[in-house]
C-alpha cells in the first residue's frame, strides 16, 4: 500500500519523532510505502504535498492535537489513533488499515 | 489614700518585655508608688521596674489590681488609667523582625524540595558548605573564672554594679542615640531597659547585702534567679527573654572584670560552624581557623571585617539570619550552605546525603583547578599577567601564598585600626607589617595607608557624620588633620621594608599635589628615621590607588612623580558612573562591565604604559573570571583578587590567546550596555571551552540515585563538575520545569529530560545508568533507568537541541541502538554510539 501519515504531539519535543521513526520502521517491515510528516517544535517536517496525499490509499493521523493544514485530507481515507498508540502498538495500527 | 483600680489582663502574649517597658515608661512619669497586683497568683510587682512586671508572670485573662499611693495619686490613677484600657492592649506586637536582604538568599535546590527541612535563611557572605556542630559564640557562659573573683566590702561590690550598670546605660543610650529603628534598636532598648530597671538593681544589692558576696557572683545569682520565673512562666516568648537578661548580666560583668572570662570559649576543640549575633573581628581572629568550617551569623553585613575575614580564609559564612545565635542550641548537627545563604539543622538522611554529593563534587572541583594555582599567571602564548591577592593580616598573605598568589596587590591597614580604644602605636605595626612581609617571602605586597572615614565608626578619631561619606572626609583627607596617626603608620611601614619586597599606596588621591605633599612626609619621616639611625628601604615604590576619575586624566603628571598605579576598580566604577551600589534603587545601574567604564580602562592603562608605569587592578572585577580574557587584552600588569578565586582565574589565563583577547576587547569597547558585554564574555568563555556535546567525564554508568529528583540532580552536577553549566540550581530548575510540562519518559526505560538555560554555558549531553530504576511520572508507570540529559545554552542560536532530541527520539525507536546503550560498560562507548548516531 502507498500510506502518508502526520505525527504531532502537544509538546513535539520527542514524541512526534518516535511515532514518526515507528510509523516508517513498520510500513518498511510489512512491505508498505510510507511518507511521515512531523508536526513538532521545529514547525512542520517532510511536508507532503496535495499530490502525494492524492496518490496515497490511507493516510494516517497520529496525534494528540488538531493537524495543520487538514484540508489537505479531505478526499483521503483517515485512520486516526494517539501518539502513543502508534509508538507501543505499531502492529494494531497497521492492522486496521485493513 | 491608696487609689485602686481593677481590670482583666488582656494581653495574649501575657505581661512581656514590650508590654512592661510602656508600662514602666508611663509609671515613671509619677513620684507616686505604682504597684501592680496579679490577683490570681497573688504577686505584686514594682509598676516602675521592666522587670518586676515581667517577673510578675501575668497571662491574658488573670485578675489585675493597680495600686496607686503617694502625693501626685490622683494624676497617676488617671494617667495609668487612661493607659489600661486605651492604649495597653495594643501593646502585644512582637518585636519587628528585619526583612530579609533582597533577592539574594536562594531557595533550597529543587532535590531537596518536599522533604522536611529546618531552613535557617540569611544571605550568602563567603562562598562554601559545611557540616560540624554548632558552637554557639552569643553565649557566654555566665559563671566565676576557676581562681574566683577578688571581693571588697560590700559597699565596694555594691559601688562596683552601681557604676557597671551606669556605665552600660551611658553606653546603650549613646548606641541607640545614632541607631536607625528596627530590631537592633528593638533590643538595644529592652536591654536598655534592664540596665536600668530598679527592680534589677535592688535585687543585685539585696543579694550582695545578704550573702556577702562579690558583685560578679550576685550578678549571676540575680540573673539566674529571673531566669527561673521566666522558665516557669510557660511562655516561649518570655523564655526567650531570659537570654536577654543573661546578655545584660555578662556585658556587666566583662566591663567589671575585663574580657577574660569569655575568652575561654574562643578555644574551638574541634571542627565546628560558629554561631553567633555579630563577631567583632578580634574575636574572629581568635578563633582556630583549623577548626572553624563555617560562620553563621544574626548581624553583619556582606561588606563587615569579619566577613571579609571569612571570605579570605575561605570560610563559608552566611549572615542576616534573624535570632540565629538564639535557635540554634550548641552541639547541633549544622550544614551551612553559603552557596545558597542558608543553613539546615538536624538534616534528614537525605538531605545529608544530598549535601556529602555536593560537598564532594565542590572538592573534586576545586582539586582540579588547584593543579593551576601554582603555576604563573600566564597566558596560552605567554604574555604574562601576575595574579596576585588582597589581604589584611600577615596570616592572610601566607594563606594567599599557599593559594598561588604571585603577590599581594593590596594590603588593607583599617582593621588594626578598628574595634579598639586607641590607635596601634608604631611597635605593634611594624611587627605586624614586618611579619606580613616576611609571610609573602620574595614576593612584593603593596600596603595600602590608612583608608577610613565617617562611615566606619572608629570612637578614638571622632569623625563627624557626614551626609555622603564617600565623596567626604576620608582616607589621606584625613591626613593633614591627624599627622601623628599617618606619621606612626608611615614610619611602621618604612621600618619594615627591610624585612622584605614592601611597596606602599595611598588611597583616594585626585591630583597631583596630594602626592606632592605625601611625599614631602615621607621624606621627612625617612630623615627622622636617618637621625634615629634606623634602617629602612629609601627606593621603597610609592604608588596610588587609582579610585578617583579625575586622577585617570592626569596620569602624565602622577607618572612623574610616581613608581606604579593600582586601579580600584569598585570605587572608580561607583565613583565614574555616580551610582552608590549598596542602593538597591540604583545599584542596578552598577556594573564594571559598562562600555564607557571599560574605556576609561582602556585609556587609564594604555596612558600608564606610555608613561613606562606598572599598573594592576584591586577590586572585585579582578575576580571575575570572565573579566580575565579583557585583563590580558588591555595588557595590564597585574590584577589582584581575593585569594580564594585565585586558581580560577589562572585557569582562565593559561587557557586564553592575546590576539583573541584583543580582539574580544576591541568589540565589546563599541558595544552599548553592561548586559551585551556580559553576553559577550559569557560567549567567549563558552568558545573557549568549546568542544564536543559529550565527552566520558559525562557519563555516570553505576549511579545509586534513589529517586528522580537525585537522577536530576546527578545529571546536573555531571554538567557542573565539568564547568558545563555555571550554576547548577537554575539548570535543574529548568529540566523540572520542562518535565511538568510533560514528563520525558519514553518507553523503554529511557528518559530525555532537557533544558535550554542561560547557565548552561557549552552545549552538552550527560548520561546516568541507575543500578536501580526510578519511577518517572505519577501514576507510576515504566520505571526509569536509563537517562540522557541534554543542556542548550541560552545564547545557542537555533535549534540545535530540538535536532538533537528529535534525532535521539527516532533513534531509540530502534531496539538494536537501545540494546548497544544499555549494554555498554564503559563511557567511552557511549560517546562513541552518541557521536556516531547523532552527528554531534
Amino acid at each position: 500500500m502507498k500510506l502518508v501519515a502526520v505525527t504531532a504531539c502537544p509538546t513535539g519535543i520527542a514524541h512526534t519523532y518516535m511515532a514518526a521513526e515507528q510509523l516508517e520502521k513498520t510500513a518498511k517491515k510489512r512491505g508498505h510505502t510510507i511518507k511521515v510528516e512531523t508536526q513538532g517544535s521545529m514547525g512542520i517536517e517532510n511536508e507532503l504535498s496535495q499530490e502525494e496525499i492524492d496518490a496515497a490509499d490511507v493516510a494516517i493521523f497520529a496525534v494528540g492535537i488538531p493537524v495543520r493544514n487538514g484540508e489537505r485530507f479531505a478526499k483521503i481515507k483517515i485512520v486516526e489513533m494517539s501518539v502513543q498508540d502508534a509508538i507501543k502498538n505499531p502492529d494494531s495500527v497497521f492492522s486496521k488499515l485493513g | 489614700m491608696a487609689l485602686e483600680f481593677d481590670f482583666v489582663f488582656p494581653l495574649k502574649n501575657g505581661m512581656h518585655a514590650r508590654p512592661a517597658s510602656r508600662f514602666q515608661d508611663v509609671a515613671n512619669a509619677y513620684r507616686s508608688s505604682i504597684t501592680f497586683v496579679n490577683r490570681q497568683t497573688g504577686v505584686s510587682a514594682n509598676g516602675k521596674s521592666t522587670l518586676s512586671l515581667v517577673a510578675s508572670v501575668t497571662h491574658e485573662g488573670d485578675q489585675c489590681s493597680l495600686i496607686v499611693d503617694g502625693e501626685d495619686e490622683g494624676a497617676a490613677y488617671e494617667a495609668m488609667r487612661r493607659f489600661l484600657t486605651e492604649e495597653f492592649p495594643g501593646c502585644d506586637e512582637d518585636l519587628v523582625v528585619p526583612e530579609a536582604t533582597p533577592g539574594v538568599a536562594r531557595s533550597l535546590p529543587r532535590a531537596l524540595r518536599g522533604e522536611q527541612v529546618r531552613l535557617e535563611v540569611g544571605a550568602p557572605a563567603s562562598k562554601g558548605i559545611a557540616r560540624a556542630r554548632a558552637v554557639v559564640l552569643s553565649r557566654p557562659a555566665l559563671e566565676q573564672p576557676p581562681g574566683g573573683w577578688a571581693k571588697g566590702t560590700d559597699d565596694d561590690e555594691i559601688a562596683r554594679v552601681t557604676g557597671a550598670l551606669r556605665d552600660a546605660q551611658a553606653r546603650m543610650r549613646a548606641q541607640l542615640a545614632t541607631m536607625k529603628e528596627g530590631i537592633e534598636h528593638a533590643i538595644l532598648k529592652a536591654h536598655l531597659s534592664i540596665a536600668g530597671d530598679p527592680d534589677f538593681a535592688t535585687r543585685v544589692e539585696g543579694t550582695i547585702h545578704q550573702r556577702h558576696c562579690t558583685a560578679g557572683e550576685a550578678l549571676i545569682e540575680t540573673s539566674r534567679r529571673y531566669g527561673e520565673i521566666l522558665a516557669g512562666s510557660g511562655s516561649i516568648y518570655l523564655q526567650e527573654r531570659i537570654l536577654d537578661i543573661q546578655d545584660v548580666t555578662s556585658q556587666l560583668i566583662t566591663a567589671i572584670y575585663g574580657s577574660a572570662s569569655a575568652d575561654s570559649q574562643t578555644q574551638l576543640a574541634e571542627d565546628a560552624i560558629c554561631i553567633a549575633d555579630n563577631l567583632p573581628p578580634s574575636q574572629f581572629i581568635a578563633l582556630d581557623k583549623r577548626h572553624i568550617k563555617g560562620l553563621a551569623l544574626a548581624h553583619g553585613g556582606a561588606t563587615s571585617h569579619t566577613v571579609i575575614l571569612a571570605r579570605s580564609f575561605g570560610i563559608p559564612c552566611v549572615t542576616g539570619i534573624p535570632g540565629i545565635h538564639r535557635t540554634v542550641a550548641p552541639g547541633e548537627d549544622i550544614i551551612l550552605d553559603a552557596d545558597r545563604g542558608f543553613l539546615i539543622r538536624i538534616p534528614s538522611p537525605r538531605v545529608g546525603r544530598f549535601y556529602a554529593r555536593e560537598a564532594d563534587k565542590l572538592e573534586r572541583m576545586k582539586a582540579k583547578l588547584r593543579r593551576f594555582a601554582d603555576l604563573p599567571g600566564v597566558s596560552a602564548d605567554g604574555r604574562r599577567l601576575e595574579i596576585a591577592a588582597n589581604a589584611a593580616s600577615p596570616e592572610e598573605v601566607g594563606a594567599a601564598m599557599a593559594n598561588g598568589a604571585e603577590g599581594i596587590g593590596l594590603y588593607r591597614t583599617e582593621m588594626l585600626f578598628m574595634d579598639r580604644n586607641a590607635p596601634p602605636d608604631e611597635e605593634e605595626q611594624h611587627r605586624i607589617y614586618a611579619h606580613a612581609a616576611k609571610s609573602a617571602g620574595d614576593r612584593s605586597i603593596i600596603i595600602r595607608t590608612l583608608d577610613i572615614g565617617g562611615d566606619k565608626p572608629i570612637p578614638y578619631l571622632n569623625l563627624p557624620p557626614e551626609e555622603n561619606p564617600f565623596l567626604g572626609y576620608r582616607a589621606i583627607r584625613l591626613y593633614g588633620e591627624s599627622p601623628q596617626l599617618i606619621n606612626t603608620q608611615l614610619r611602621a611601614i618604612l621600618r619594615a621594608s627591610v624585612s622584605g619586597n614592601l611597596k606602599v599606596m595611598f588611597p583616594m588621591v585626585c591630583s597631583v599635589q596630594e602626592v606632592l605633599a605625601l611625599k614631602t612626609r615621607l621624606r621627612e619621616l625617612m630623615r627622622e628615621l636617618d637621625s634615629e639611625g634606623v634602617s629602612y628601604n629609601p627606593e621603597i615604590p610609592v604608588g596610588i590607588m587609582l579610585e578617583i576619575p579625575s586622577a585617570a586624566f592626569v596620569i602624565d603628571q602622577l607618572s612623574r612623580e610616581l613608581d606604579f598605579f593600582s586601579i580600584g576598580s569598585n570605587d572608580l566604577t561607583q565613583y565614574f558612573l555616580a551610582t552608590d551600589r549598596a542602593n538597591p534603587k540604583v545599584g542596578f545601574l552598577y556594573s564594571p562591565f559598562h562600555p564607557s567604564f571599560l574605556r576609561l580602562l582602556k585609556q587609564i592603562i594604555d596612558e600608564a604604559h606610555r608613561h613606562e608605569r606598572w599598573i594592576g587592578l584591586c577590586g572585585e572585577m579582578g575576580g571575575n573570571p570572565l573579566a580575565t580574557p579583557l585583563f590580558l587584552g588591555y595588557g595590564i600588569d597585574e590584577i589582584s583578587l581575593a585569594p580564594s578565586l585565585i586558581p580560577a582565574v589562572k585557569e582562565v589565563t593559561h587557557r586564553c590567546r592575546v590576539p583573541e583577547c584583543e580582539a574580544l576587547l576591541a568589540s565589546v569597547l563599541q558595544m552599548e550596555s553592561p548586559e551585551s558585554v556580559e553576553g559577550a564574555l559569557k560567549e567567549f568563555s563558552s568558545s573557549q571551552r568549546g568542544g564536543a556535546l559529550i565527552t566520558a567525564e559525562l557519563v555516570d554508568l553505576s549511579s545509586q540515585a534513589t529517586s528522580k529528583q537525585e537522577a536530576i540532580r546527578e545529571l546536573v552536577d555531571l554538567l557542573h563538575s565539568e564547568g558545563r553549566v555555571s550554576d547548577p540550581d537554575p539548570v535543574e530548575e529548568a529540566v523540572w520545569a520542562r518535565e511538568e510540562t510533560y514528563p520525558t519518559g519514553m518507553g523503554f526505560g529511557v528518559a530525555i529530560p532537557h533544558c535550554k538555560s542561560l547557565h548552561v554555558t557549552v552545549n552538552s549531553i550527560a548520561v546516568l545508568k541507575l543500578t536501580t530504576p526510578v519511577p518517572w511520572k505519577v501514576p507510576e508507570e515504566d520505571p526509569v533507568h536509563f537517562l540522557i540529559l541534554i543542556a542548550i545554552s541560552a545564547a545557542a542560536k537555533g535549534d540545535q537541541h530540538l535536532k538533537i532530541i528529535a534525532g535521539l527520539a527516532r533513534k531509540l525507536m530502534h531496539e538494536e541502538f537501545r540494546q548497544q546503550l544499555m549494554d555498554a560498560t564503559v563511557s567511552d562507548t557511549i560517546v562513541d554510539l552518541l557521536e556516531q548516531h547523532l552527528h554531534v
